[in-house]
């Protein structure tokens, strides 16, 4: 062989591995390829052996270029041989393919009340300006529901057609449904000394007939903060931001001054209307504004009840209606399906 | 409280839109529910004189009209047979829309074009005359507009009054509010009593108050010679858009008087009083008097009566006596202006169930300066309105003077505790605004103290609170900076029983179940079909008093009624796959306290099918391992160690399908399933399981923070052994064998077969265990393990007679 033929037919051998090893279309086939190209007989073997033919000066470069040859066809049986095997595995696998719409097998998940878990929205924003929990009893004395709260004796929210009364035994009782969670200020202040931030949640009691906003049984958090110096300003800002929480920063927060028992200065709490967005809806019955929460300072004559000095302490005080908050929340027209029960409810919401 | 715009203009020149006040006035404290439009629809309605009135030529109850409506003649034709010549009337022109939107046009009636029509009372909607026209008083002009003239067309504001604010169930009230906001002058009429005849009224009626706790003053008035008929048209639109019927003349004026000022009034017919002499004093053990409702009433010495020598002639306050109402034909007329105890109008209006427009003011705090005032507006409006002669002088008994408050403002500390620096004369000015007088600013304590001087009729005022309230509310909330509290080294969180109720809720959430929440009360009989006796003529439930219904009579002392129900209900709507939980106090009274035992529960209950049958899967029947199941996850995450399952003690619960679990003696709840008869009688499922804990003794031996083992890094070695026993051996009494006999090596036993059946005989069953073996230490040896095991099936063979299966 001289070594122009060489070239001639190693460049030939080049061209022709190209042109199969793309035409080429299975492993089998493919297999025969690399035994013809590559095999101990095969056509590059052949010319390393007529390599020793050359000329001793011109071996070295032809030895380079049969070399370069031989790993271009090895790389490009490499190549081929992985697209076949994906190309068999992507044929395989389709074959093995199901219907992905079937539903998926799981456990039964159940879920928390909705109730509860406002609640627990709710105590967790106080817990993160620094509130504690403490519960309190459903069934309360008129001292801790009313008179220690600064309700007169007359106040028509005592009469028997308000408030639940729990039957004595034998003596007589003033024991009652507390008809607020507010009565757990009063415990807290008893037993402990300023500082206190405190959210109370619970069940209250008032003997109303059951409509869109009433149940005779509704759920309250009491919240309330009692220090040196605090200020109806204090009331303002932590109110603003428990809003800003539950509804979103983008609402509006207003203080109306309003009239409670057991606060003074006292305010009613507005969000602005969240569907008209304060121009006025049904929701909101034209004013813009919903109603959330009442709140005010804690009354001079409830911290004489609990042997506090007005003139030292100051502190705030709030109550939210949970069902109030889910209904404005969730958008609920009518808080009695809170109470219901019904699964096709309890699994929606 | 309704109060119409063109009212209150009366006393304060407002000089912006009902939407803009009504803004300010809730700023200030002052709610407004609604903003209520009248007579905004109201077109070509004008005034009309009668010039002629002639028959019908084809109908005989008809009468054509020439009526001049300002600058032309309307033919009009007219039913009304009180319409005659020089009438003024009130006339719905062509185009003319009435109350409700009925519209008026020309018309043909019996052969005559009417041009409109000529309106009664009721068709304008100034009272309820249907039977002839409205006559118009004599100065009005032809072709005004009727609507404007009679003040129909109004802005009526919808208040919510606060309890604490009595001044504002007023005109004035409400307008001294308006003026200060808007710091207009308030303009309050003043009653010129021009025409006073003899006699004095001293030589015709006395005032005694026998009880002058309960009744401070009594002013009284007399006008003789009146005649009752209806009240001036104005007066009436307006007690009509305050929302008060018009009745006659002289009760007209007592209730426009009082919705101006507040002051109740009551007329008497002056004949009706014997000897001219009234008694304010409470009633008489067993007296009686009939109310002008008609009512007899059985009074009480809590209550005070008005009297005359013959007995009583009204319940102060509250409503008068039939005997002595104004009438028809009444002509002479003592008006009382009076000032009485709150709270006692309150506690005699709830025990005769009786509350008035009068008697809502008495409550509250009325002005007991205001009470001449009164009288001499009312009088004077009487003698405009129903002619008579006003007697000479004034009855006014005044045993106990409530003199104004005295209150000081410190100014700083009113700052301080708004949260806002306020200055000494911006608190005055406030103040003032509403008509409390600063008689001085003063340095005392290192603070500046305003001395104010209360007005009579602000009985709310009574402390520095008070003040520092208002003047908050009129420096407007809004104006206050929002801060927060300063911390002061506190921290906020969760105890460690409130992070474990929460976890406990939420595992359940996780093993399937929706939480309920139920009433705190049910019935009586509920409770008495769940455990037969326990409520009845026991002291071992909290009863209610007051009960809306007998399903809210008692608090539950179980959860169960509450859950029931749910079941109940649910599957009445089709509802299935019912697995629900409740957190909640159940209530038992506690000898000689108070207040009852509020235990927290934690209650579970599911029936019917846990999971229906899907596309890969059979259905899932409930049953009594199905709550087991529940039970063990709980105990397993709260790492209670050591529980036992003895005989459950509950009458509710199928005594074969239950358990009690205790913790070292310590009962933590039962479960189970329900008695077949319970489950009938609630109808729920047949296969219905409940479970009810002890939440505090779940609690108390919860393993909060679990000892943590090493595990060793040697693998585990599993073994399964099959075994044949008697049918009456229970599956606790085997693993119990396994364990002690396992000893230290044994990790864990899991069952995984249980078979009855002819390859292991009558009478026997096969349980199948995985036996789990590791060591912390060691790669446990196969002749280790077998050494176990012999000496797991020796203990078994020896103490329960059990095999091995074959
Ligand atoms: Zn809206």
């Amino acid at each position: 062989m001289d070594a122009e033929s060489g070239y001639r037919e190693l460049e030939n051998i080049a061209r022709r591995a190209v042109e199969t090893l793309q035409a080429v279309e299975t492993l089998e086939d493919l297999e025969h390829l690399r035994i013809e190209f590559l095999g101990r007989s095969g056509s590059i073997a052949r010319l390393f052996q007529e390599l020793r033919e050359l000329d001793s000066s011109e071996r070295p470069a032809f030895g380079k270029r049969l070399n370069e040859v031989k790993k271009e066809i090895e790389s490009r049986l490499e190549a081929r041989e992985q697209e076949l095997q994906s190309r068999l595995e992507g044929l395989r696998m389709s074959r093995e393919s199901i219907d992905i719409t079937l539903p998926g097998r799981s456990e039964k998940l159940g879920r928390k009340h909705l109730i509860t878990r406002i609640i627990e929205e709710i105590e967790d924003i106080f817990i993160g300006m620094g509130y504690q929990l403490q519960e309190g009893p459903e069934v309360e004395t008129d001292y801790y529901n009313f008179e220690a709260l600064n309700t007169p004796e007359w106040h028509p929210a005592k009469s028997l057609a308000d408030t639940f009364y729990v039957e004595a035994d034998g003596a007589k009782s003033t024991a009652l449904l507390r008809t607020h969670t507010s009565p757990v200020q009063i415990r807290v202040m008893e037993s402990r000394k300023p500082p206190l931030f405190i959210v109370s949640p619970g069940k209250a009691y008032r003997r109303d007939v059951p409509d869109a906003s009433h149940t005779p049984m509704f759920h309250q958090v009491e919240g309330f903060a009692v220090d040196r110096h605090i200020t109806l300003g204090d009331l303002k800002g932590t109110l603003e931001l428990f809003c800003h929480e539950i509804f979103g920063a983008e609402r509006e927060v207003r203080f109306r001054p309003h009239f409670f028992p057991f606060t003074e200065p006292s305010a009613e709490v507005d969000v602005s209307c969240g569907i008209c967005e304060g121009s006025g809806c049904r929701l909101c019955k034209q004013t813009g504004w919903l109603e959330i929460l009442g709140a005010g300072m804690i009354d001079p004559n409830v911290f004489g009840y609990v042997g506090y000095d007005p003139d030292e302490y100051s502190g705030f005080a709030f109550g939210v209606g949970v069902e109030r908050i889910a209904a404005l929340k969730y958008r609920i027209p009518d808080i009695r399906i809170l109470l219901e029960q019904d699964f096709r409810f309890l699994q929606s919401i | 409280m309704r109060v119409p715009l063109s009212w209150l203009r009366d006393y304060v020149d407002i000089d912006i839109p009902a939407e803009e006040l009504a803004d300010r006035l809730e700023n200030t404290g002052t709610a407004v529910e609604s903003i209520v439009r009248t007579g905004r629809e109201l077109q070509n309605i004008l005034a009309g004189l009668l010039l002629e009135c002639s028959p019908h030529p084809r109908a005989d109850r008809l009468k054509l009209c020439r009526v001049d409506v300002g600058g032309r003649v309307a033919d009009i034709v007219c039913g009304a047979p009180n319409a005659a010549a020089g009438m003024k009337v009130a006339v719905a022109v062509p185009g003319a829309v009435l109350p409700g939107g009925r519209r008026i046009e020309r018309a043909e009636m019996m052969g005559v074009t009417s041009e409109g029509m000529l309106l009664s009372g009721a068709e304008l909607g100034v009272n309820d005359d249907t039977a002839g026209i409205l006559e118009l008083p004599a100065e009005v002009a032809p072709g005004e507009d009727i609507p404007s003239y009679l003040g129909l067309a109004d802005e009526v504001l919808e208040l919510e009054i606060t309890p604490n604010r009595p001044d504002c169930l007023s005109m004035i009230g409400v307008a001294r509010e308006v003026a200060a906001i808007l710091g207009l002058l308030l303009s309050q009429p003043l009653p010129r009593i021009e025409e006073e005849t003899l006699p004095e009224i001293t030589e015709l009626a006395t005032v005694q108050i026998d009880d002058p706790d309960l009744c401070s003053r009594y002013t009284a008035r007399m006008i003789r010679g009146v005649t009752i008929g209806p009240s001036p048209l104005w007066m009436q639109t307006r007690l009509r858009a305050a929302g008060v019927r018009p009745i006659s003349n002289v009760v007209d004026i007592t209730n426009y008087v009082m919705l101006e000022c507040g002051q109740p009034l009551h007329a008497f017919d002056a004949r009706r009083i014997h000897e001219g002499h009234i008694i304010v004093r409470r009633a008489k053990p067993g007296e009686r008097m009939v109310t002008l409702d008609g009512a007899t009433r059985e009074l009480d010495p809590e209550m005070l009566l008005i009297t005359d020598p013959a007995g009583p002639i009204a319940l102060a306050g509250v409503m008068g006596g039939e005997d002595s109402e104004v009438a028809d034909d009444t002509t002479d007329v003592l008006l009382e202006s009076a000032h009485f105890k709150p709270t006692s109008i309150m506690r005699v209006s709830r025990m005769l169930g009786l509350t008035s427009e009068a008697s809502r003011r008495f409550e509250r705090g009325s002005d007991p300066s205001g009470t001449a005032w009164a009288a001499d507006r009312a009088i004077e409006l009487m003698r405009a309105y129903a002619g008579g002669q006003i007697l000479k002088g004034t009855l006014d008994a005044r045993p106990r003077v409530i003199e104004p408050a005295r209150l000081g403002l410190r100014v700083q500390r009113a700052s301080r505790l708004l949260g806002v620096e306020l200055d000494a004369s911006t608190a005055a000015d406030l103040l003032e605004s509403i008509d409390i007088r600063i008689t001085e600013t003063a340095e005392e304590g290192g603070d500046s103290v305003l001395h104010a001087i209360v007005p009579t009729f602000r009985p709310d005022l009574e402390r520095e609170i008070d003040l520092v309230e208002e003047v908050a509310r009129l420096y407007g909330y809004s104006r206050i900076p929002s801060t927060l509290p300063a911390s002061r080294g506190r921290y906020g969180g969760l105890n460690q029983e409130q992070r474990e109720l929460r976890s406990i809720k939420r595992l359940l959430e996780a093993a399937g179940l929706f939480e309920v929440v139920t009433y705190g009360f049910t019935a009586e009989r509920v409770l008495e079909r769940l455990k037969p006796g326990m409520a009845r003529g026991e002291p071992d439930v909290v009863r209610l008093r007051n009960p809306v219904s007998d399903d809210m009579a008692v608090m539950r002392t179980t959860l169960l009624p509450g859950l029931l129900s749910v079941l109940d209900y649910n599957l009445r709507r089709r509802n299935t796959e019912l697995g629900i939980f409740e957190v909640g106090r159940v209530f038992f009274p506690r000898k000689g306290r108070d207040l009852p035992e509020e235990p927290l529960k934690l209650g579970c209950a599911m029936g019917g099918f846990w999971a229906q049958k899907q596309w890969d899967r059979e259905a899932r029947e409930v049953d009594f391992y199905t709550i087991k199941g529940i039970v063990e996850v709980l105990l397993e995450r709260l790492n209670i160690k050591g529980w036992e399952l003895l005989k459950a003690q509950s009458p509710w619960l199928h005594p074969g399908k239950s358990a009690a679990v205790t913790v070292h003696g310590a009962l933590l709840g039962e479960f189970g399933e329900l008695k077949p008869g319970i489950a009938e009688a609630f109808e729920v499922k047949p296969n219905t399981q409940v479970l009810e804990f002890d939440a505090a003794a779940l609690l108390a031996v919860a393993e909060h923070l679990p000892e943590f083992r090493e595990i060793g890094r040697y693998p585990a070695v599993r073994r399964d052994i099959a075994l044949v026993m008697d049918e009456g051996i229970a599956q606790a009494e085997v693993d119990k064998v396994i364990r002690k006999a396992g000893g230290s090596l044994l990790r864990e036993i899991g069952m995984f077969d249980l078979y009855r059946g002819e390859q292991v005989g009558k009478g026997k069953k096969s349980m199948a265990f995985t036996l789990t073996y590791f060591s912390e230490d060691r790669t446990l040896e196969e002749a280790e393990i077998s050494q176990v095991e012999s000496a797991i099936l020796d203990a078994l063979e020896r103490e329960l007679s059990i095999s091995v299966r074959s």
